[in-house]
């Protein structure tokens, strides 16, 4: 399955407390994706919380879209990635 | 009996199914692999159901080729339900009779389906309509199968990716752990150590392990072959023969039969049933589990097997049986005889075709065949015609144009001019569909000089009709009216009904490129006449071709209307609708109203594998809506689209391809590539004076400064554009519903058209144009250029969506929904569906309380404040 690399931006700042209301968003974030075939497996923030990166994987970026829709989550570029590990070259 | 140990939760799964079908009717998939324990489940929730409402029961069997709707038989004779009546009888009305009945239950009805990964088509389709509609009766429907051999394209998938999510739950048979072994093992007074391991919680595999408590166990058997072996190798010998013969036939074999064969006596017979090999009831004996049956069938020598195959025929055959043909079929190959195999396979093909079952029917042809041989060459032919028929509806292109071919020889051969001329004619249908245009016009050709000497007859009615239609596909316009209407003549004065509507069909198609309204009211005379007789999939076909040449033809609001309905139709009659659908999506594309293309391009993709031109269409909507958001993929949709469309030949599947790449090569910069894509196709189209595909490939050309001017035979909106007319070609492209294609024109204009460009761009969310436009314009030094569209929303409280809260604003500036829909270019309809979804989320009851709660919370927020671009009145 393709590794999608989502750009997003929240004028206001994204803010997920770390309490049951966090917990509860980031659930039903993962539950509507798994409806589509899709897996949020991380994102990286900006420091003032206005930029987000996120990695997802999915069946194609229509289904990127689909739910970032369902989820009320803006989009911006969507970029097809493949992991590169430094640490896998050995000397 | 599998004892049942660790299967609560999926009892209570059926359990609550069945008490909510008092009120809404739900599908249960049981799944697990074989000898998990889906049967033992079932059948306890059927014991528990039986006091309080009806249970069906119908069994797929392993036969080689099934007998179509075997199973529906299995419950019309054992539950005598009203619609038993209807069993012989058209397919459609015993379909709807069956969902009458679980309609109208007065108790809720437990409808089960055993083994459905050996289902015939006419079951699946069953299983489809019924599953689908589930949410209107009073009936559990539970459908059990090895989902370990039901791979992404085995056909049960794809019924079963068709139910309805909601009304549908996965039941999933687990396999036993290492406590539910010890739990089996005392139950059944056997020693469990080693038997979780050997059997890796098999719950029959488990079952027959620690049942076998006659003998003092050396070791726990390696395989669940070994452990029905070692029991059957045990049994005195008539016991032993008894159980063989019932090992030869697939499902429960009739008492009658085993009496008739063998007279076992009653000694045997209990001792059969004592061994736990064998089930009875009133009338069948049957193997407990298909893989006991397997295992001894599988050590039959095969002269033995082949004698006993040879009896069950002899007495299944004998006259006053009332067999189906597909059960006589399977035993007569088993058999090896080659004369049963002549006589009872094509009888079985026809039944299959008179269920509709086509998969199984071209099974049956294929076997008549290769493994039967036929009285005569008449009959020789009349199979073949038969075959090739059979698995051009099946999509077995090759074997279809091979049937022909053969056929075409054999005619030739015994004189029959007119049948060997139809069957080279019929060769176009499959090159066709193998994307082999050339060959296709020339195998008509061929067969219309075989018969031009003939007196017109009903073939040359057919071969024109046939050549109209090539010539329609082929874009060349005048000769398809020509033999079209030559065709028409012919097949009227003769009474032949169904050359008569294609000839229709493919002359009404060709004149919409020369005269669009006689095209249109030609094909919907044909979809009319068709609709008085109740011929849904000849209207569906009809409304898929009128919508497609219209949107071709950049008709699109038509398009959408005839393709909208076409896939209606399919949808409600489980058609397969998939052309209809990748031209919306592609019609939806050019209107702008991206979301619902994408998803519409979506389903339809994997519905079609392989190289066919449904999958072109919808790759091209996929390929440009990536293109236009700056997605990732449309390379990869582009270049499996050129494969398919360069081995064509064809024009409408050339030049489509060629426009949506010389657009991806003008957005990567790549101008050597456009001016490739542009070279090999403009000829073709300006030989078949296509404006639209003409227009779009000289505006690529255009952009990359290839050209100056328009050559003759662009369409208007092309000509404007490359005339630098872009203020008219802007009002050109509105008027035909196209926003990008407006904003791409104001793009070129002014600044204030460049602003007004980008609000568009923004709306629809074309990135890459936005973005470079954006720069553009701020390098230009124009200011108070608006910000990124989509920047704005954060997960909403109450869970409205970034489109809900773009209507919710619209509702706060007092627009009515058609008024929204056209400034989001959206359709009414699919505004209607927000609107709801809004006051529904908001839990209140009018739109003025949906905005009054919004103005309160501070959701409006102006648009200079939330950086929302205003779209242009």
């Amino acid at each position: 399955m393709p590794r999608y690399l989502i750009e997003r931006t929240f004028p206001d700042g994204l803010s997920i407390p770390l309490n049951e209301d966090g917990r509860k968003a980031v659930a039903s974030v993962i539950a509507t994706n798994a409806d589509h075939g899709v897996t949020w497996v991380h994102s990286y923030v900006t420091p003032d919380r206005k930029q987000t990166f996120c990695v997802y994987d999915g069946p194609a970026p229509e289904a990127i879209r689909k739910v970032a829709e369902r989820n009320g989550l803006p989009i911006g570029r969507i970029t097809e990635v493949n992991v590169l590990d430094p640490y896998f070259y050995r000397s | 009996m599998i004892e049942l140990v660790e299967r609560e939760q999926a009892l209570k799964s059926l359990r609550e199914a069945l008490q909510e079908a008092a009120m809404r009717g739900r599908v249960a998939l049981v799944a697990g692999e074989a000898g998990i324990g889906k049967t033992s489940v079932l059948r306890a929730a059927a014991r528990e159901h039986q006091a309080r409402g009806p249970v069906w029961w119908g069994i797929c069997d392993a036969l080689e080729t099934p007998s179509p709707l075997a199973p529906l038989f299995d419950i019309a004779r054992e539950s005598r339900p009203r619609f038993s009546a209807l069993m012989s009888g058209p397919r459609p009305a015993l379909f709807e009779a069956v969902l009458d009945e679980l309609r109208l239950a007065a108790t809720p009805v437990l409808v089960v389906f055993e083994d459905a990964h050996w289902a015939d088509d006419a079951t699946l389709d069953l299983l489809k309509f019924l599953g689908r509609r589930i949410d209107r009766t009073h009936a559990v429907l539970a459908i059990s199968y090895r989902d370990d051999e039901v791979g992404m394209s085995h056909p049960l998938r794809r019924v079963l990716g068709d139910l309805p999510p909601a009304h549908r739950s996965l039941i999933e048979v687990p396999r036993l752990t290492p406590d539910g072994v010890k739990a089996l093992a005392s139950r059944l007074g056997g020693r469990a150590d080693g038997v979780f391991e050997a059997t890796q919680g098999n719950a029959f595999f488990a079952t027959e392990v620690l049942r076998d408590t006659s003998t003092p166990r050396a070791a726990v058997p390696r395989t669940v072959q070994d452990v029905v072996l070692a029991r059957f190798a045990r049994l005195p010998a008539s016991v032993r023969a008894l159980l063989q013969l019932v090992a030869v036939v697939p499902g429960r074999v009739e008492r009658w039969l085993v009496d008739e064969l063998q007279t076992p006596s009653l000694n045997d017979l209990e001792a059969a049933l004592a061994s736990g090999l064998l089930l009875a009831d009133a009338t069948t004996l049957s193997y407990r589990h298909e893989l006991g049956r397997v295992a001894v069938e599988a050590s039959l020598s095969p002269p033995a097997a082949q004698d006993l195959h040879r009896r069950v025929l002899a007495a299944l055959a004998a006259p006053g049986r009332a067999t189906a043909a597909a059960r006589l079929v399977h035993h007569a190959v088993a058999a090896h005889d080659r004369e049963a195999i002549s006589r009872y396979a094509p009888q079985a093909a026809r039944e299959a075709t008179a269920r509709a079952a086509y998969r199984e029917a071209g099974a049956q042809w294929r076997i008549a065949l290769k493994q039967g041989q036929p009285g005569n060459d008449v009959e020789h032919m009349e199979w073949l015609d038969a075959f090739a028929t059979i698995a051009g509806l099946n999509s077995w292109i090759e074997e279809s144009l091979k049937a022909l071919q053969e056929l075409q020889s054999l005619a030739g051969v015994a004189g029959d001019v007119e049948r060997a001329a139809a069957a080279r004619a019929r060769q176009s249908g499959p090159l066709v569909g193998l994307l082999r245009h050339a060959e296709a016009s020339a195998a008509i050709h061929e067969a219309l000089a075989m018969v031009e000497p003939l007196a017109p007859s009903v073939v040359h009615a057919l071969l024109w009709s046939l050549e109209s239609w090539q010539r329609m596909i082929d874009r060349d316009y005048e000769q398809s009216i020509h033999w079209g209407r030559r065709a028409i003549a012919l097949a009227e004065s003769l009474g032949e009904h169904t050359t008569l509507a294609r000839a229709q069909i493919s002359t009404g198609a060709a004149l919409l490129f020369v005269d669009y309204p006689a095209g249109a009211a030609m094909l919907l005379g044909v979809r009319d006449r068709r609709l008085a007789t109740g011929n849904h999939f000849g209207v569906a076909s009809a409304l898929s071709m009128i919508g497609s040449g219209s949107g071709e033809l950049m008709h699109l609001r038509e398009a959408e209307d005839y393709l909208r309905e076409s896939v209606r139709i399919c949808e409600a009659h489980d058609y397969n609708g998939t052309y209809a659908e990748a031209w919306l999506a592609l019609c939806l594309m050019l209107r702008g109203q991206w979301d619902e293309a994408a998803a519409t391009a979506s389903t339809v993709l994997p519905k079609v594998e392989g190289t066919n031109m449904t999958r072109l269409m919808a790759l091209l909507a996929l390929a440009r809506l990536r293109l236009r958001r700056g997605d990732p993929g449309a390379d990869e949709a582009l270049e499996e689209a050129r494969q398919m469309a360069e081995g064509s030949g064809a024009l409408q599947r050339m030049a489509p391809t060629a426009c949506a790449r010389a657009e991806a090569a003008f957005a990567r910069g790549d101008s050597e590539r456009v001016a490739a894509e542009v070279r090999v196709t403009l000829p073709l189209a300006q030989s078949k004076g296509h404006p639209w595909f003409v227009g779009e490939l000289n505006y690529w050309l255009w952009r990359t400064g290839a050209i100056a001017t328009a050559p003759a035979g662009c369409a208007e909106p092309y000509a404007l554009e490359i005339a630098g007319r872009w203020r008219e070609a802007a009002a050109a492209w509105q008027k035909l519903d196209c926003p990008y294609e407006r904003a791409r024109a104001l793009s070129l204009g002014d600044a204030t058209a460049q602003q007004e460009a980008l609000a568009i761009f923004d709306g629809l969310g074309a990135r890459p144009d936005a973005e470079s436009l954006r720069r553009r314009l701020r390098e230009a030094g124009v200011r108070g250029v608006a910000r990124g569209a989509r920047e704005s929303t954060r997960g909403h409280p109450c869970g409205l969506t970034l489109a809900e809260i773009r209507v919710l604003e619209f509702m706060g500036q007092d627009l009515r929904n058609a008024e929204i829909a056209a400034r989001l270019h959206r359709s009414v309809r699919t505004v209607d569906h927000h609107v709801a979804a809004i006051l529904a989320k908001l839990g209140v009851e009018s739109r003025q309380e949906a905005v009054r709660r919004a103005e309160r919370e501070g959701w409006l927020a102006g648009p200079a404040q939330s950086g929302q671009s205003r779209r242009p009145k």
